[in-house]
């Protein structure tokens, strides 16, 4: 599979999503590598919690974004919105391979996790409540950061950490604590 | 196969801790850790299931967050400014203008004005009440043994007792004063009150407010 190399730093402000997305529609390379760098690992993610292997998945994400240059190439992209539009061709190229696979999916994927899928879970409104208790007993700053980070998916790391003034690191350890508790509050209440 | 080990290529390694599976999900482990995750992820079936999990999870609460209720922002505290009765004007200068339910509303805003009282008074009578069933139950003997000063001196302190409770159950002067009937021709101030204060007492002519 054709891998995508490495591109040239990209022109366009990192702190502005919209206009590194306009650019790329305009057909910027740099603007392109920019969204890939971006966007890249949730694509991965969001094939891993379908069951793809995480290979595999990093091979997917790499044709998803090739399919979506050839698809702004040949005019036929008339918006951009990240990740969601990646993740979506990603869904499908991950359906697609796994019909074309001759093996059963279990020889070729990791099985899913034992409960309801990622598409299958709600979190219903109990949980929700619960969620919300949790996000509420949350240090006020730590919250902003969060909710910076989950209000705004087409944002990077590097951007939410420019808007609240912090360092990425600390951005990425603010939601990882975040997020932990968050899992802690219905991992209880499950239990 | 142990929980702490597994058996790869390499040799034994230990399973991925919940913690870095989150934090490769996250991308936030530092490239040499991620490496180390991948290839143990590579070989190891249960750490594949789990970090699988871990990315269902990440999923479900991304398709979430947008329902998950937000914790409110922190509530202004406003400054509290006293009800300002505006003096009642004399007739002949007033201007009548029409009030819609005059009648309804300030028998609503008496009946706030006294509930504080009846309440305060309700609760004296019921304390004198429980005192006095206690007195009746016991069968007199106390007013026996007491003899008569002890009785007078009883009925001095079921007085004093009243009072007090009336007291600590009476507002404050300033709620009092809040609460104390609005003037003979006042009305609350509504929005459409040029120049008032909604809320306070406008100057309203007694005829207008159907009396």
């Amino acid at each position: 599979m054709t891998r995508l190399q490495p591109m040239a730093p990209s022109d366009a402000p990192e702190d502005d999503a919209p206009s590194v997305e306009a650019a790329a529609l305009a057909g910027d390379g740099g603007a392109w590598a920019a969204l890939i760098k971006r966007h890249d690992h949730k694509v991965v993610v969001a094939l891993l919690a379908r069951g793809v292997l995480l290979e595999r998945a990093r091979e997917l994400a790499q044709e998803t974004w090739l399919r979506l240059m050839e698809q702004q190439r040949l005019g036929r992209l008339g918006e951009l919105t990240l990740p969601g539009l990646a993740i979506v061709q990603a869904g499908f190229l991950a359906a697609n391979d796994r019909r074309r696979s001759a093996l059963p999916p279990g020889l070729t994927d990791v099985a899913p996790a034992p409960g309801p899928s990622a598409e299958d879970t709600v979190i219903g409104r109990q949980r929700l409540a619960l969620l919300g208790q949790a996000l509420a007993s949350c240090p006020p700053g730590a919250r902003r950061v969060f909710m910076e980070v989950y209000d705004h998916p087409e944002l990077g790391y590097a951007e939410v950490a420019q808007r609240v003034g912090l360092s990425v690191q600390r951005v990425k350890q603010i939601v990882f604590e975040v997020r932990k508790r968050l899992r802690q509050a219905l991992a209880e209440a499950d239990s | 196969m142990k929980a702490e080990e597994m058996s790869g290529v390499g040799g034994v390694q230990a399973h991925a801790s919940a913690d870095e599976l989150a934090l490769f999900i996250l991308d936030a482990l530092d490239p040499p850790a991620r490496r180390h995750l991948e290839r143990h992820v590579a070989e190891c079936a249960a750490c594949a299931r789990a970090l699988s999990a871990e990315a269902a999870a990440e999923v479900a609460l991304t398709a979430a967050w947008s329902e998950v209720p937000r914790p409110l922002a922190p509530v202004l505290s406003l400054p509290v400014r006293p009800a300002a009765v505006v003096p009642v004007p004399a007739p002949a200068r007033a201007v009548p203008r029409p009030v819609a339910a005059p009648a309804l509303r300030r028998s609503s805003a008496r009946h706030h004005a006294l509930a504080g009282n009846s309440w305060s008074n309700g609760l004296a009578a019921a304390v004198l009440t429980v005192l006095f069933v206690g007195y009746w139950n016991d069968g007199g003997r106390m007013t026996t043994m007491m003899g008569a000063s002890g009785r007078s001196r009883a009925a001095g302190e079921l007085g004093e007792a009243a009072q007090c409770t009336r007291e600590l159950f009476t507002p404050a002067p300033l709620l009092l004063a809040s609460m104390a009937p609005e003037p003979r021709g006042a009305r609350m101030c509504t929005v459409a009150d040029p120049g008032e204060t909604p809320g306070g007492l406008c100057q309203e002519p007694a005829a207008a407010c159907g009396e």
